[in-house]
């Protein structure tokens, strides 16, 4: 079976942690890539010297309120390096916040790239939530190598 | 002016028909009345002999040939002049009805005057009785009348006011308008009122503008004269701005408030979103025996517990600040900033230097607990941001005494702090990076600097380092 290679980006080491168990236990991902800002994934994932190139899409796991860019402001700039061809173009962004404000439902729902919202803490259900909407954005992916 | 009018008895007021030749032709019993006369003494008689000091713009002296000799004019024209007893009346002349004879006659409108008949004194009374200022003026805006209210209102005693134009009373960028709204409303002689939805102001004797609610009413349309009722609205005015004004500070509150309640909200459920996370990870764990694992996420918890009960502290506090006031008292603020040095020296970051260059002639007497908190949050801000880059760790801090001003400033030569950043430093909970503590620490410093009466700011390059100015008023000279 084909796992999904993740990507968690969140400046709380706790929660990275949480989120790495959690999709361990699932079995159905990858092992999981950590990244501690918006900031650090820009820098180090989508520029004109490394973009990355997965062979994969890349499910992206992200935090909302992080010192630097937000996790709005990255995907905001995510989208323009996408453009430029320096940013991996097959991803499933989800939101992965403890905030339950209605304002940041809308804010994630105004990006096309934006696939849900996942409320911390991540159970067992979220886990397979997450792989349910991969899978429902890549059926060809998931399920030809299942 | 109507050709209508035919007969005097119908005139409603005071009036008297004179011909070409200055002799009383008519005269309608509000007239005999006026003149205390029968009518049959009046009629017949030349004007002259029932009403004196009447003088046109000619210079015969003798009404009814200055009359005459005066184009029969379009609008009233109006004199004071007296009775052959001595009492005011204000003579209008207008233009008669033509069409009963040929020759030219003239239609005199009498009103009693202004003073001093006993009649008039009455209606003085009254109308200095009122609170509001009254004004009379005729159809070229000539004052005719004025109230005490009125003269101390304006500025003026209420000899001067009489027959000065009232555009001397609207301000100068209004004159030239007024003149024409005049017009209109000689035209109309609808009553008016201005003052309460849009700002109408009165020139005072002084220069200074009065804002005042005015109401027009045309009080004798023959003379197109209006009455001017005048209400200041300075304290008015001086209440609806206060009031306007505590209006937008409780909005400034209540948005700080919000900003508050979402960003402590959100701040405080984040930590217990981890806690439940790595919890339920324990619960299994000890299911499946894996007790390193759990040991060390029970201790995690136990971490993220701990260091969120010290931010809700923290939390507190900055919720209480400004609400109590602190004692004040008289200090070294050069002591005070060695000792706070050296607690924060012993955390770590051995290699700093701070370097002094106080010349606020070191004793003040402040809140020296607010006072010692702002240094040292601002302090211990410099010391975490040193910029590894650079060979040493320069903290400057210098002081002087100016306008009865404490004035600090906090530099170092640090990592700076980015354009996107500078303008949320003092919002709370704006963490920047892994070395933000709770991002409480300069929010809790503006509040406290503002309650003192003062203010800060931030100055800060990328890479070169940041420096913070406040202002905090002394309220006294002490040395």
């Amino acid at each position: 079976m084909m796992k999904i290679p993740v990507m968690v980006i969140d400046d709380e080491t706790v929660d990275r942690y949480t989120a790495k168990r959690r999709l361990d236990k699932h079995g159905g991902f990858d092992e999981v890539v950590e990244v501690a800002s918006g900031d650090q994934f820009l820098e180090k994932y989508c520029n004109e010297k490394n973009g990355l190139q997965p062979d994969r899409p890349l499910l992206i796991l992200i935090d909302i309120n992080m010192p630097g860019r937000n996790g709005f402001e990255t995907i905001a700039e995510f989208e323009k390096r996408q453009k430029l061809g320096v940013a991996p173009q097959a991803v499933v962004v989800m939101m992965f916040t403890s905030s339950g404000n209605p304002k940041d439902k809308a804010a994630a729902a105004s990006f096309s790239l934006v696939r849900g919202y996942i409320e911390k803490p991540l159970d067992a259900a979220g886990a397979e939530e997450l792989y349910q909407i991969y899978r429902a954005a890549f059926p060809d992916i998931v399920d030809a190598i299942a | 002016m109507s050709p209508t009018l035919l007969s005097i008895d119908h005139f409603p007021a005071p009036a008297l028909l004179v011909s070409e030749t200055g002799i009383v032709t008519e005269c309608n019993s509000m007239a005999a009345e006026l003149l205390d006369m029968p009518r049959s003494e009046i009629e017949g008689k030349p004007l002259v002999s029932l009403l004196a000091d009447v003088t046109l713009g000619q210079s015969n002296p003798a009404l009814g040939h200055a009359v005459l000799s005066t184009p029969p004019p379009d609008a009233s024209l109006k004199q004071s002049s007296k009775t052959t007893d001595g009492r005011s009346v204000v003579v209008s002349i207008l233009r008669a009805p033509s069409e009963q004879n040929a020759a030219v006659s003239y239609c005199i409108a009498l009103s009693q005057g202004e003073s001093p008949g006993p009649s008039s004194q009455n209606f003085r009374d009254i109308v200095d009785a009122s609170a509001s200022a009254i004004i009379m003026c005729d159809a070229k805006g000539a004052i005719r009348f004025a109230s005490r209210a009125a003269g101390g209102l304006l500025g003026y005693d209420v000899g001067s006011l009489i027959g000065m134009c009232v555009d001397q009373l609207v301000p100068s960028r209004l004159k030239k308008h007024h003149e024409d709204y005049r017009a209109e409303f000689g035209k109309v002689m609808k009553p008016r009122a201005m003052g309460r939805k849009s700002k109408v102001t009165a020139v005072h004797k002084e220069g200074h503008e009065i804002p005042i609610e005015i109401v027009l009413t045309p009080v004798n349309e023959v003379d197109a004269e209006i009455m001017c009722t005048i209400v200041d609205l300075t304290e008015h005015v001086a209440t609806r701005t206060e009031i306007s004004q505590k209006a937008k500070e409780l909005e400034q509150l209540n948005a700080e408030l919000s900003a508050f309640a979402n960003s402590a909200s959100h701040d405080l459920k984040a930590p217990l979103c981890s806690i439940e996370g790595l919890l339920s990870l324990c619960l299994e764990d000890l299911e499946a025996g894996d007790t390193d694992e759990l040991k060390k996420n029970l201790e995690e918890a136990l971490l993220i517990s701990r260091s969120n009960a010290s931010k809700v502290e923290k939390i507190i506090e900055l919720a209480q600040a400004g609400q109590a006031k602190l004692h004040k008292e008289r200090f070294s603020l050069r002591a005070d900033i060695v000792e706070i040095w050296r607690s924060l020296r012993s955390v770590g970051s051995a290699g700093a230097v701070l370097e002094f260059d106080l010349r606020h002639g070191d004793i003040v007497n402040l809140e020296r607990a607010a006072v010692n908190m702002i240094l040292a949050n601002l302090l211990s801000n410099a010391l975490r941001y040193g910029d590894p880059e650079k060979p040493s760790h320069v903290i400057r801090i210098s002081s002087r005494r100016e306008n009865n001003q404490l004035q600090m400033v906090v530099g170092d030569n640090g990592r700076g702090i980015s354009g996107g950043n500078l303008q949320r430093v003092f919002t709370y909970f704006s963490r920047f990076d892994e070395l933000s503590n709770e991002g409480v620490g300069l929010a809790l410093v503006r509040k406290q600097i503002e309650r003192l009466g003062g203010a800060i700011s931030v100055h800060s390059v990328e890479g070169q380092g940041t420096e913070f100015s406040f202002l905090i008023p002394l309220e006294e000279r002490e040395e």
